[in-house]
């Protein structure tokens, strides 16, 4: 049975009415657009880009011109990082919670020595399936250069409470990363 | 090419009441965990709704149980996923009422 009536990997995938319809003919305007032989490929691939982005503001409140795109969420966190002045991070914390996406803190580990960081994971308490914000705040001094926030964790579907959280860090002077990908267009933040 | 194939997607979703869709979420997930707890099975997800996204997270015994699990869905049209022994299921605009009854009658056979 694929009605959908059974779907429940919205965290994942997604799905809409129509979705196989509507995907078909973007894909296959997409081919007949850059299949052609004129010269209209590129006009048509940054428009559609920019429509991409202009959805994806509207869905963050997120001004002109403060949004670009990547492939991936730990993609993105890389390009922040590397978006960064030089030396920006050497001898501080990047802090993240030990719930966050695994691929954001491998990627993390792997940088540390790169930017001359200290990676600083803030753990689950025993026996819990989050990290509670009150670890986080507690762990987040003036020497954390970046902290990454989980808004909604992929693992439990724990939801931070990003007010308390950003307000902390800006008093803080940090660089804050919120990873929103598994409520972004759905929940609604402070 | 990623933001072509996306924006169907986006299109869609802004003609939507997100309010609307998000109470649809809240029901189905809410009855999930109601359940959940009833049968005492290890819920890993927040119980306030102000604490959690639109996913409901339940803990099996080994990842080989949540993946017969999910096989036993797939007999029934049941669509999930887990990561180890961590059950994920998050209804959304397609999902029906139907279609949580049908998970919550097999949430029963997950006590094993």
């Amino acid at each position: 049975m694929t009605d959908g009536s059974g779907y429940f990997l919205y965290h994942s995938i997604g799905q809409y009415p129509g979705k196989v319809e509507a995907l078909s003919r973007a894909m296959g305007d997409f081919a007949r657009v850059w299949g052609a032989c004129d010269d209209g490929q590129w006009a048509y691939a940054l428009s559609q880009r920019a429509r991409f982005v202009d959805r994806w503001r509207a869905i963050i409140a997120a001004p002109e011109g403060s949004v670009t795109t990547c492939e991936s969420v730990t993609q993105g966190l890389h390009m922040l990082l590397t978006a960064l002045p030089k030396d920006r991070l050497r001898g501080k914390r990047v802090l993240v919670a030990g719930d966050c996406f695994p691929s954001n803190h491998f990627l993390l580990t792997g940088l540390q020595e790169r930017f001359g960081f200290t990676l600083d994971t803030v753990p689950l308490r025993q026996g819990a399936a989050w990290v509670e914000d009150e670890d986080l705040l507690a762990a987040w001094g003036p020497d954390v250069g970046l902290a990454l926030i989980t808004w909604v964790s992929s693992t439990s579907s724990h939801r931070a409470d990003l007010g308390p959280l950003v307000a902390h860090g800006r008093r803080m002077g940090s660089v804050i990363g919120v990873d929103i990908t598994q409520a972004a267009g759905s929940c609604r933040s402070a | 090419m990623a933001a072509v194939a996306s924006l169907p997607a986006l299109d869609w979703h802004a003609a939507q009441d997100g309010a609307a869709m998000l109470a649809q979420n809240r029901r189905m997930t809410g009855r999930i965990i109601a359940v959940a707890e009833d049968l005492g099975l290890a819920l890993v997800t927040p119980r306030p709704e102000a604490q959690r996204g639109g996913s409901v997270m339940i803990r099996l015994a080994s990842p080989e149980a949540a993946q017969a699990t999910l096989a036993a869905f797939r007999a029934t049209g049941l669509y999930a996923d887990a990561r180890g022994p961590v059950l994920r299921v998050s209804p959304g605009f397609v999902t029906t009422d139907e279609g949580v009854d049908r998970l919550i009658a097999a949430l029963p056979g997950m006590r094993a």
